[in-house]
């Protein structure tokens, strides 16, 4: 009971005991200051309050993207094991050969949980994910999604969930085999030794499960073009997705950063 | 919705209204030769006599007035239980998160450098 209703029955209160005392209040008059009272005493039922739990946001319109991405919009974007967790890795952007940051979201779609989203990472182990702040940066749809299927030695590249193109390829040799699982475009190299990478060459996300480096460097697996075609259909590679260039070729017009890969046994 | 349910005794004194006695005593003057003097007795509650000498002397009014009234106002004292409501933030659950309108990324730049994947 509130301060305010307290203090006015108190005055009532009193009011009615001086009718009483001066003996000039007639019967009426207290009556009314004993039913004042029982009004203010009553329980009395305020509406309740509406607090909405979460703040709408605006429908989508136009297509609906098989995949989204995240590109940095900052220096360096600090990586959270979960929403308001602690930071577990931090990255720079862009990278050291001058490429935007980019992650791809783990959800089908470019929803916020409380303002943050989930990304994969490009860091060992193959397939890591973690928290960004959304407000770090510039979410985008991707049309595009590559199935890379061992077995067969086949890339299909998918556009808005129909297959648009599939091309034959060279995967890892069984000592040093491509890893399975969800990685992503990082960058796209014009490349200048093409007798190995073919014309480009794009980094992915993922490293060699069975190497931890490689001819100096951490192992990170490519899909790029070779200088060796015949190659291709064949379980050769030190764990990276061979194309004929031509083929590569094809796909540099087409594919943003952060495209998810798909490889598959 | 949240009920409190309690008894309401609180101190809650009555009023008492009380007049102290009041003596009002003068004593009658008496002047002057008399047949008798009467002896003007002033006691709590009596009304004293005017003596029967003649006398020039005011006979003093005397009146004792003794008031002792107690007036007792009970107090809004309700010893059943009360209810007491106190409402509660009512929570609206809003459907979503919904989503957002986004652009298409753009294709990728190539960047000219030599490539160090595991080829």
């Amino acid at each position: 009971m509130s301060r305010v209703r307290s203090m006015a029955i108190v005055a009532i209160a009193v009011g009615v005991g001086a009718l009483v005392t001066a003996g000039c209040g007639s019967t009426n008059d207290a009556d009314q200051a004993k039913a004042a009272l029982h009004a203010l005493a009553a329980p009395h039922q305020l509406p309740p309050a509406v607090t909405p739990t979460a703040t709408p946001t605006a429908t989508s319109q136009g297509p609906q993207f098989p995949d989204y991405t995240a590109a940095a919009t900052q220096s360096q974007v600090d990586v959270h094991s979960s929403p308001n967790g602690p930071t577990t890795t931090t990255l720079t952007n862009p990278l050291p050969e001058g490429t935007p940051l980019t992650f791809l979201l783990t959800a089908d779609s470019n929803q916020s949980v409380g303002g943050w989203i989930q990304v994969f990472l490009p860091i060992r182990p193959n397939g890591s994910t973690g928290w960004i702040p959304a407000s770090e940066v510039k979410v985008q749809g991707d049309p595009y999604e590559l199935v890379v299927t061992q077995s067969k030695h086949q890339i299909d590249i998918y556009h808005f969930g129909n297959i648009e193109h599939s091309f034959p390829v060279a995967v890892g040799a069984p000592a040093t085999p491509t890893p399975t699982g969800t990685l992503f475009i990082t960058e796209l190299l014009k490349t200048t030794n093409p007798g190995v990478y073919g014309d480009y060459a794009y980094g992915l996300s993922g490293h060699s499960p069975t190497l931890t480096d490689f001819e100096g460097y951490d192992a990170q697996i490519g899909l790029h073009g070779t200088g060796d075609p015949t190659s291709i259909g064949h379980s050769v590679s030190h764990g990276c997705v061979r194309l004929n260039n031509a083929d590569i070729d094809t796909l540099v017009p087409l594919l943003p950063l952060g495209t998810k890969v798909e490889i598959q046994a | 919705m949240q009920v409190i349910t309690g008894n309401n005794t609180g101190p809650c004194s009555p009023i008492t209204a009380q007049q102290v006695n009041n003596s009002n005593t003068t004593a009658a003057n008496n002047n002057g030769s008399a047949n008798n003097s009467p002896t003007i007795n002033v006691s709590s509650g009596d009304d004293s006599q005017p003596g029967n000498g003649r006398g020039t002397g005011d006979i003093g009014n005397i009146k004792n007035n003794t008031v002792n009234q107690n007036v007792n106002v009970s107090c809004f004292n309700n010893s059943s239980p009360q209810t007491v409501v106190v409402p509660q933030t009512k929570t609206v659950v809003v459907p979503g998160p919904t989503q957002t309108i986004v652009q298409q990324a753009p294709v990728a730049a190539p960047v000219t450098t030599a490539a160090t994947f595991t080829g």
